[in-house]
């Protein structure tokens, strides 16, 4: 399958990446890895003019972990998330959610930033930064802004990011508090597909108390989103089976998935009953681990 | 407009001038005549693409050439030793894990990558590195018994 | 793996793939490699209508687009009408279009983005007609559509029952069988079962795609190059579609075909390719399908609806059985009325039928045409009758090994179709797939959300008769043996196997023998790959030039060393004098050289051996379906057996289904390559599996929704269960008329696979289902429909 023709920029800075952009506003997209959006410009879904190639920009290809936070940069790949011991030992809910991702040859090409772009539910990365409560760095002709990752999906397949503006790097702060974190997903074969629906959970307290819940979901709705109402049950409380059903019965109400070739709304709602409840089982019982 | 790269390819070197629109994939086949590694699905699902860049494996079919400027590449082209075969190559042969052989090209080329980082990988590692090579024919059964052997030697003749 | 034996030299040996070397090193060349100079690229313009009036193509921009070189709509092609048997396929849409993928215009140009690009540029008027997607609906005697209105006028082969009924307008096939009473069969039943089954469509998904060169050169001869599996049917309809005569016409199958199962045997668009070539300037023309035209619309599996109703005694003797199928045969009847003919007799190759009735209808509609998949049918109805068995079973509480060790046929019986059954393993692959499911650990019934269970199923695949098969086979001056057959080699090892029954009748090293690549202008007439015909009837006809060409050596060598020939004998190339083997030639000094020009034989040009084997078949009445008792009683070349035993575990919260554990046995008459045989029955964890638990085309109005891999559910290597769980058993009945008692059995061993897995899902959660593919949502609401009868 051929791509069309377009123009192409091998960008050498961030600056320049964003001027390229700015002056193609109609036909201009970035590409890094180019997994997705190759893709979708084979099925002719997507023809742009002019592709601005940022995978050679110096200095963006980083995973970097102080003692407060995380940041990933723009360039950097899923399998050098996967292999970073920083991650694993900050965020095993990442290390999960990435490693669901296609298969190596696809991570060792696809960046994080990359994909979380795309704006897709079903996004095994999406749901986890989400989860972990993320900020992305946006960068701009004008400057730099940061953004809550919960603000940053705005519709299907739709980002806040503004004309010219790109992701320059993504950052998790370190959890406070010793956290239990489970990532846990669904898909109609055991490998290379998007997630019917998928879980990250993150779980902070103990069984007399929970202190904290983060419970993230890709695939049910129309973005990745938090579920916050399921959260808010939790909070306070004591963390029991009793505790987590609720919160897994309040999840499979409070979603709002849609039918498509791979499964009915409606089994993607029972199926959110039944992951969050594990999730979040598996969440508490390694909050031990984590202390 | 095309543009010049430059690469090497299994160890030759190679000046081109492509559209930027070239994939990998299509310059390896059409460009260099390099026909191993085949296109089965062009949406880098089914892994009959994958060659490696560096030594990482990647989906050539979503690879923009330009992106491999400077770059090496091996293909399955490059695996074997002039006449003598490697090991992997030998051991899907021996093991019958080559039917139609169109997945084959892009599967060898996987367990090499999964080799060189993983000597001894048990079954299950080695369903995992291949997940995202998918084989009509087989039902991977001898494919894997194929890696076991080969990673076997392997190891037996750097131990030796 | 299965341990060689040692009573032949080359069979039974795991010999290593002739072609095997080009595969793993790249170096060999699929069809998809091909290059030729000066070629074009070309595409196809498709309906985007089910069913609709063609009232104009506008192709004026197309042809004015540089680097087109020629645009076709059917009126530039010629007025033919192909197919298989039933003639009503026009190269282009002619009139109208009767399904969403129909070929309406092509392009060549001198790029495939250019021939898109032209593709794109082409306007196409439609007035649209109602359409039919329901094979119920299609198959009624007022049909809310006729799909076919000339249906009535089509040339086609009689085989059967008349075809054609105007009771049914879009009905284009039928089949019939009549055994003793149905009626009173029931009668005498303690029990009687009657219950639906049927299966959704599916693709073939070869790694390769369908694609091909074509060249009509300006002496007006064809020549294809094509990822093909039956050089000769495609010359055929190439011929029939072109109304150019087979000397004029040339296939080519390169030795490296990635995958048929089924879908490359008719022709696809080789044939348009031609004409593209003659009006491009007798330019060579490429295609290549994209994965979704070779998913949807290179032929499809057809979807079977089938209503079983039979009775059985409280001691599991089945009395009576009736079956009623109807086959969604889609726009075009391609394999159609042959499939549903073969899958007719499908159940009369496993068990007994004292009384049996079936009616079997193939129907138009507006959908994707179906073709020959590999089970040709069978695949569809053993997923019904074996659950059906297993129905028959739990009413009247009998385990489900002994309802069928009680009505499986038995070596020399005679079936319920009047035909004689040989090399029938019955019992034998019960027994081992009992054995051998045993063997993988005992049965752990679990008691979280996963819940297990086991199931068994017995197939059987009937190979096509009348069949025919030519082969030569050439010795050359250094000793060497050289195969010219037409069988295509689609990584079932056809030419390796070959290579070891030519080796073993020479008593020959295998590398010493090779096949030559397939060619018309070399290779001679073989029916198909398919019908897992090729080590039987192919195997037969080497066999037969072998001996041919060997009458000959001896008869030259015998005037060399002064002998009658029927004193000589012919191994390892060394003819020798049999009652004193001391006295020898080798063939290579047959052989003369003249002046330093190379070496000749004296006589008789070449040493080049030629036969044709052929499968008669008795004649077939058509009203009952029965073979005529002439002495033969054979209405196929042979029967292949089957059986699995698998352990699952369902997740009775998600509805997911695991395969954790199976035991496979085929029965081939003979190994020829045990390595090869159980790599054919491996299979059952990628196609059979597959069609069991996720594979589906999902149609909406004749629109495929899910045409590629990301949505077309295509198992990985984690889908299937461990090595260790998974066990091969070959079973060796000797099939009397094979070559060294061989038979083929590659469609077989997908067969049982979705039946097993729709019985130990019922074993593990008492629910059954009777659609294939059993996907987690169906099983989680036949689960909740269950628990909400239990409530009740």
């Amino acid at each position: 399958m051929a791509l069309p023709k377009f123009d192409y920029i091998a960008a050498k800075s961030i600056d320049e990446a964003c001027s390229a952009l700015a002056a193609n506003p109609d036909g201009g997209k970035l590409i890094a890895g180019g997994v997705s959006l190759l893709r979708v410009m084979k099925f002719r879904i997507m023809s742009p003019d002019c592709l601005i190639d940022v995978k050679s920009i110096p200095g963006l290809r980083y995973i970097a972990c102080s003692k407060d936070v995380l940041r990933i940069g723009a360039t950097a790949t899923s399998s050098d998330v996967l292999k970073s011991p920083d991650v694993e030992r900050e965020f095993p809910l990442l290390s999960h959610a990435i490693a669901r991702i296609a298969t190596t040859a696809v991570r060792n090409w696809a960046t994080v930033v990359g994909n979380i772009c795309v704006g897709h539910t079903a996004s095994d990365p999406s749901a986890a930064l989400l989860a972990l409560d993320a900020e992305l760095v946006i960068a701009s002709p004008s400057g730099e802004r940061v953004l809550p990752i919960g603000e940053f999906f705005t519709g299907h397949m739709s980002t806040a990011l503004k004309e010219a503006e790109l992701v320059r790097e993504i950052r998790i702060p370190l959890r406070k508090e010793p956290t239990g974190m489970s990532y846990l997903a669904h898909a109609g074969r055991a490998a290379m597909e998007t997630p019917l629906i998928a879980v990250g959970a993150a779980l902070a307290g103990s069984d007399k108390k929970c202190t904290g819940a983060s419970i993230a979901l890709a695939g049910a709705a129309e973005t990745p989103v938090r579920l916050s109402r399921a959260e808010q049950a939790l909070v306070g409380g004591e963390l029991n089976e009793r505790a987590i059903q609720n919160a897994a019965s309040i999840a499979a109400e409070e979603c709002t998935p849609d039918s498509d070739v791979y499964a009915s709304a409606e089994y993607r709602r029972r199926l959110v009953g039944v992951y969050v409840r594990d999730a979040l089982r598996a969440a508490a019982n390694r909050i031990g681990e984590a202390k | 407009m095309r543009k010049a790269i430059n690469l090497e390819i299994n160890g030759k070197k190679q000046a081109l001038e492509i559209e930027p629109n070239t994939l990998l994939l299509d310059l390896l086949r059409m460009d260099v005549g390099l026909t191993g590694t085949k296109e089965g699905c062009g949406e880098g699902v089914c892994g009959s693409c994958t060659v490696m860049v560096g030594n990482e494996l990647v989906r050539s079919c979503l690879t923009l050439a330009m992106q491999v400027d400077g770059k090496t590449v091996t293909t399955i082209e490059g695996l074997a030793d002039g006449a003598t075969l490697h090991p992997l190559q030998r051991k899907f042969l021996e093991h019958g894990a080559v039917q139609c052989g169109f997945c084959s090209p892009g599967l060898i080329v996987t367990a090499k990558a999964l080799l060189e980082s993983n000597s001894d990988p048990s079954e299950a590692e080695i369903r995992d590195a291949i997940r995202g090579n998918f084989c009509r024919c087989t039902g991977y059964v001898k494919i894997i018994e194929a890696i076991l052997a080969a990673a076997a030697e392997l190891r037996s003749a750097a131990n030796a | 793996m299965h341990k060689e034996k040692s009573e032949f030299d080359v069979l039974g040996k795991n010999v290593i793939r002739e072609e095997g070397y080009g595969k793993v090193t790249g170096l060999g060349k699929y069809a998809i490699d091909l290059e030729m100079p000066r070629m074009l690229w070309a595409k196809i313009k498709r309906s985007t209508r089910p069913h609709a009036k063609v009232i104009n193509v506008d192709i004026s921009r197309a042809r004015s687009l540089p680097g087109v070189h020629a645009v076709l709509v059917d009126k530039d092609c010629p007025q033919t009408l192909f197919g298989f048997g039933c003639y009503d396929e026009p190269l282009l849409a002619r009139g109208k279009v009767r399904y969403i993928g129909e070929p309406v215009a092509a392009v060549a140009a001198e790029s495939e983005a250019i021939a898109e690009q032209a593709c794109d540029l082409i306007e196409v008027d439609y007035e649209e007609l109602p359409a039919v997607f329901d094979v119920h609906e299609a198959f009624k005697t007022n049909p809310p559509v006729v799909v076919h209105e000339e249906q009535a006028k089509y040339r086609r082969v009689p085989i059967g029952p008349v075809q054609y009924n105007p009771k049914h307008p879009n009905a284009f096939g039928y089949y019939r069988i009549r055994t003793g009473d149905v009626e009173k069969g029931f009668g005498e039943a303690d029990v009687v079962v009657e219950k639906t089954y049927s299966n959704a469509m599916m693709a073939h998904a070869p790694m390769e795609r369908h694609n091909s060169i074509s060249l009509w050169d300006a002496d007006g001869n064809v020549t294809v190059w094509s990822s093909s599996q039956a050089a000769y049917p495609l010359l055929n309809q190439i011929s029939e579609a072109l109304d150019v005569p087979h000397s004029r016409i040339r296939v080519i199958i390169p030795k490296y075909v990635g995958g048929g199962f089924g879908g490359k045997i008719e022709m696809k668009a080789e044939g348009l390719c031609a004409v593209l070539s003659r009006a491009a300037g007798h330019r060579p023309i490429k295609i290549v399908y994209t994965r979704e035209e070779s998913l949807c619309w290179a032929g499809v599996q057809h979807p079977f609806e089938m209503k079983i109703k039979s009775g059985v005694r409280k001691d599991g003797t089945i009395t009576s059985c009736e079956m009623f199928v109807l086959v969604n045969g889609g726009a075009y009847a391609q394999h159609g009325f042959l499939v549903t003919r073969q899958a007719s007799y499908g159940p009369l190759g496993s068990y007994r039928f004292p009384n049996f009735k079936l009616d079997n209808y193939v129907v138009y509609t507006n959908q994707p045409p179906g073709v020959a998949y590999r089970g040709f049918g069978n695949t569809q109805i053993h997923f019904a009758l074996e659950s059906h068995i297993d129905e028959l079973a739990h009413e009247i509480g009998m385990d489900p090994y002994e309802i069928r060790r009680k009505n499986v046929l038995h070596e020399g019986e005679i079936n319920a179709a009047g035909e004689i059954q040989h090399s029938v393993a019955g019992a034998e692959l019960l027994d081992e797939i009992k054995k051998g499911l045993e063997r993988h650990g005992p049965l752990d019934r679990g008691d979280g959300p996963w819940r297990r269970g086991r199931g068994i199923a017995f197939a059987n695949k009937d190979s096509v008769a009348p069949s025919a098969s030519s082969a030569i086979v050439k010795v050359h001056n250094d000793e060497t043996v050289e195969i010219r057959h037409s069988a295509g080699n689609i990584g079932q090892g056809s030419s390796t196997t070959l290579i070891q029954i030519a080796a073993e009748f020479f008593k020959v090293n295998p590398e010493r023998v090779k096949t030559a690549e397939v060619d018309t202008w070399v290779t001679p007439y073989d029916q198909l790959t398919g019908s897992s015909r090729i080590t039987f009837a192919a195997g037969n006809a080497v066999l037969m030039a072998c001996e041919d060409v060997k009458g000959q050596i001896l008869k030259m060598a015998a005037e060399v060393m002064q002998a009658n020939p029927e004193e000589l004998d012919l191994a390892g190339m060394r003819v020798f004098v049999k009652a004193n083997p001391d006295r020898f030639m080798a063939v290579r000094d047959l052989f003369r050289t003249v002046f330093f020009t190379g070496s000749f034989l004296p006589t008789g040009g070449e040493l080049l051996g030629k036969a044709t084997f052929t499968v008669p078949s008795s004649k077939i009445d058509p009203d009952t379906g029965h073979a005529a008792d002439d002495g033969m009683r054979k209405i196929f070349s042979f029967c292949t057996r089957a059986a699995q035993a698998v352990e699952i575990a369902v997740n009775t919260e998600t509805g997911q289904v695991r395969v954790e554990k199976i035991a496979i046995a085929n029965d081939v008459g003979r190994a020829i390559n045990p390595m090869s045989c159980e790599g054919q029955m491996h299979a059952a964890l990628s196609m059979g599996l597959g069609q069991a638990l996720s594979e589906e085309l999902q149609l909406s109005e004749g629109s495929i929704r899910n045409a590629d891999f990301s949505s077309y559910r295509f198992l990985t290597a984690k889908d299937a269960p461990s090595n260790d769980h998974v066990s091969t058993h070959i079973v060796e009945i000797p099939q009397f008329d094979g070559p060294y008692q061989a038979k083929g059995f590659s469609e077989a061993t997908v067969s049982p696979t979705a039946p097993a897995i729709a019985n130990a899902i019922f074993d593990a959660v008492g629910v059954r289902l009777r659609h294939m593919p059993m996907t987690p949502e169906r099983v989680l609401e036949a689960l909740d429909r269950l628990r909400s009868d239990q409530n009740q």
